[in-house]
């Protein structure tokens, strides 16, 4: 399954957006299988955007089962930095 | 600029509460002395008269000539168009080196960041537009800043890019309650250097909402001190921090005797010589 960010949201600048983009996610990995996150289109991703769109998935699956799973594509250097960044740091306060 | 236009913001804000006067009516900016400004200050002067505006004081400038250095430089700044709703020259147009002073709204920022800052960056230094990136993610962090601690969700903001000193300025303000005073309804004996040196830290919010971690400010100071070697320096309330690099830590040194700042500014430097180049190409997270 492909999640289009620009598809669901203008950009990944907000928590606002990030809510809606963490709705997508969770719908996506409740079904078996990799998801595809495409963020075709989109420079750049606010930390505030990540935490409300990634890390709360923390709370429903495994972080090592989060990295086997998503595939983040048509992405950049600073977006993927923010999406790992969180995710690390998140999961490492969690452990 | 910042001591000057501190002491009349101090001096108004005492008359208040120590005499029990009413708030002054009128403000006189007086630039016959001004020889020089640099863009913290364009934009520190500015914030300075929207909040007075927003105190309910009127705001007049004197002895505005633009054939001084100092005052064409704020007209082509767009200073004088802005406060007084026309420039004072017609000749006066902003600089190629600079996107000129203008407020913007917060739900505004993020698309005039993309669609103005970056390319137009990009096109000064001769490089790709995703090597910028990670400064414009500062930048909107800054505008999320602004949504979450003011009631105004405004900013104004004002970029020079100084291709003699390899150096690009941005500096950034709003006209809210200030860092210290936010970070003390958390914190409340903090004076106002400690509470600014406590918002830079990972992880220190003001801000209820779960998904506010508190990021903006240390994700500021890691790509521009640390990564990039340039520096940040946060005026709010009676406290200017500047913030550098020494080796590979970041230090941080309060000035002293700086007057009043309402609300926040901040103005970031970055060497242009240090910025890493990357290519446009999309690419993949690697796990």
């Amino acid at each position: 399954m492909v999640v289009r960010i620009l598809d669901i949201v203008p950009g990944a600048n907000t928590p606002e957006q990030g809510d809606r983009v963490f709705a997508a996610l969770h719908k996506a990995l409740r079904n078996p299988g990799s998801v595809v996150v495409s963020f075709n289109g989109v420079q750049t991703a606010t930390s505030s955007f990540v935490h409300a769109a990634f890390v709360p998935l923390l709370d429903h699956f495994l972080y090592r089962d989060l990295k086997a799973r998503l595939r983040v594509i048509d992405s950049t250097r600073q977006i993927n930095d923010m999406i790992k960044s969180r995710l690390e740091h998140s999961a490492s306060l969690a452990a | 600029m910042s001591q000057v236009a501190g002491d009349v913001a101090a001096q108004a804000k005492h008359a208040t509460t120590e005499a029990g006067e009413k708030w002054p009516e009128k403000f006189i900016f007086d630039f016959s002395r001004l020889s020089f400004i640099k863009p913290a200050g364009v934009v520190f002067l500015s914030n300075l008269g929207h909040w007075l505006s927003e105190q309910g004081s009127q705001v007049v400038l004197r002895n505005c000539d633009p054939k001084r250095y100092a005052i064409k430089y704020l007209d082509d700044s767009l200073f004088f168009e802005q406060h007084c709703g026309n420039k004072l020259s017609e000749k006066s147009h902003p600089r190629g080196t600079t996107r000129p002073l203008q407020q913007i709204a917060q739900q505004d920022s993020h698309a005039w960041l993309e669609a103005n800052f970056v390319p137009w960056l990009a096109g000064r230094l001769g490089i790709t537009q995703a090597s910028l990136y990670t400064f414009k993610a500062c930048v909107s962090e800054l505008f999320n800043n602004i949504q979450d601690h003011t009631q105004y969700e405004i900013g104004s903001i004002f970029v020079q890019h100084f291709p003699r000193d390899s150096i690009i300025t941005i500096s950034l303000a709003d006209f809210g309650p200030g860092i210290p005073e936010k970070v003390r309804e958390k914190l409340p004996n903090l004076d106002d250097d400690a509470a600014i040196i406590q918002a830079v830290q990972d992880g220190f919010t003001t801000k209820s909402r779960t998904t506010n971690k508190g990021v903006g400010l240390d994700y500021l100071l890691k790509a521009v001190v640390l990564r990039n070697g340039g520096k940040v320096t946060i005026y709010s309330c009676e406290s200017i921090v500047q913030f550098h690099r020494n080796g590979n830590v970041i230090e941080h040194r309060a000035l002293p005797d700086v007057g009043f700042c309402p609300g926040t500014t901040i103005d970031i430097e970055i060497r242009t010589g240090t910025i890493e180049v990357l290519p446009d190409e999309r690419e993949e997270l690697q796990w």
